[in-house]
């Protein structure tokens, strides 16, 4: 199938319904340009690791390629995507902490915030949204930087839209007072 | 009130405007949950959320497939194995040895000496002519 013929009428469902039956590279290069943009930039705030977060993103990539009937249709292919990346890093996570019991002289200093930020305010909201818990992290990063709907990321975490909303609500205010302490 | 009936339009508000540009029906709304000092904190953590974003580089190369497969290969190469995950190897291995048959090694059984080993005698019923072909 031409790329040329399948620009924007196409959403990312239908891109992989035409993927999955056809195996077609064009198909599947489209799928990659629409999303790996944001999946790398989830990973990335949620590993504090642009090598790692690379190397996830890329491997998503590749599971999909793999293996695209595992997709299911009714549901969201960002959702997805961001689903299988989440559990790729805590596959990290567990290997790294691992590794860190065996090897104790060894700091796990690359899965920290590995790139200095421009200015203090940056580097205070980072170092706060570093210090709430993985939950609350990864909904005030879904919303906020993946601009996904309370809906799409009530669907991401199985949950309903209310606990999506109280933890929001909840995390932003355990920001406000991160930030209030640090500074 | 609980947080779960916080209308979602809420959540939207502080990314797209700063708590001056809210409407006279949004600003309400606002109120209900937030100070305009919470909600303008809000605003700036995702502000620089955003701002963030934008200054990083998110573009990659598109990998060939068939290199990430080679490359992944190589990363499960050079993990190295836990001493652990050695040992119980080993163990496994040297229990297995006694556990299955040694079907490969030869049965030691004495030999037997057949006797009244008769040949087929040549007749016509063993060897019908017709059947048989004299060049």
């Amino acid at each position: 199938m031409n790329p040329d013929h399948i620009q924007m009428p196409l959403d990312d469902q239908r891109l992989m319904q035409e993927f999955t039956s056809s195996g077609s590279r064009e198909v599947f290069s489209l799928i990659y340009q629409r999303n790996h943009q944001d999946l790398f930039r989830f990973v990335t705030w949620l590993s504090g690791d642009s090598e790692l977060a690379r190397d996830i993103t890329q491997n998503v990539f590749l599971k999909v390629f793999r293996k695209p009937q595992l997709f299911d249709p009714n549901k969201s292919l960002k959702v997805w995507l961001f689903s299988i990346a989440k559990n790729q890093w805590k596959n990290e996570i567990r290997y790294h902490s691992l590794r860190q019991v065996e090897q104790s002289a060894e700091s796990w200093s690359t899965l920290e915030v590995e790139e200095p930020l421009f200015n203090a305010k940056k580097n205070l909201v980072q170092k706060a949204l570093n210090r709430l818990s993985f939950d609350h992290k990864e909904v005030v990063l879904l919303k906020y930087s993946n601009n996904l709907t309370i809906a799409e990321i009530s669907d991401y975490l199985e949950c309903s839209e209310g606990t999506v909303k109280s933890r929001l609500f909840y995390a932003l205010k355990k920001l406000r007072e991160e930030i209030a302490q640090q500074s | 009130m609980k947080n779960e009936n916080i209308p979602s339009e809420l959540f939207d508000l502080i990314a797209d405007k700063s708590f001056e540009e809210l409407t006279s029906k949004e600003r309400p709304m606002v109120e209900e949950w937030l100070t305009a000092e919470e909600y303008s904190d809000y605003r700036s953590f995702v502000t620089t959320i955003r701002q963030t974003d934008s200054e990083r580089d998110y573009q990659l190369s598109e990998r060939s497939w068939t290199q990430q497969s080679a490359l992944n290969l190589n990363r499960l190469a050079n993990r190295p194995i836990p001493a652990y995950q050695v040992a119980a190897l080993v163990l496994l291995v040297f229990g297995l040895s006694f556990l299955l048959p040694t079907s490969s090694s030869p049965e030691k059984k004495e030999p037997v000496l057949v006797e009244n080993t008769e040949g087929t005698p040549i007749s016509q019923d063993s060897y019908p002519e017709d059947l048989v072909f004299n060049p």
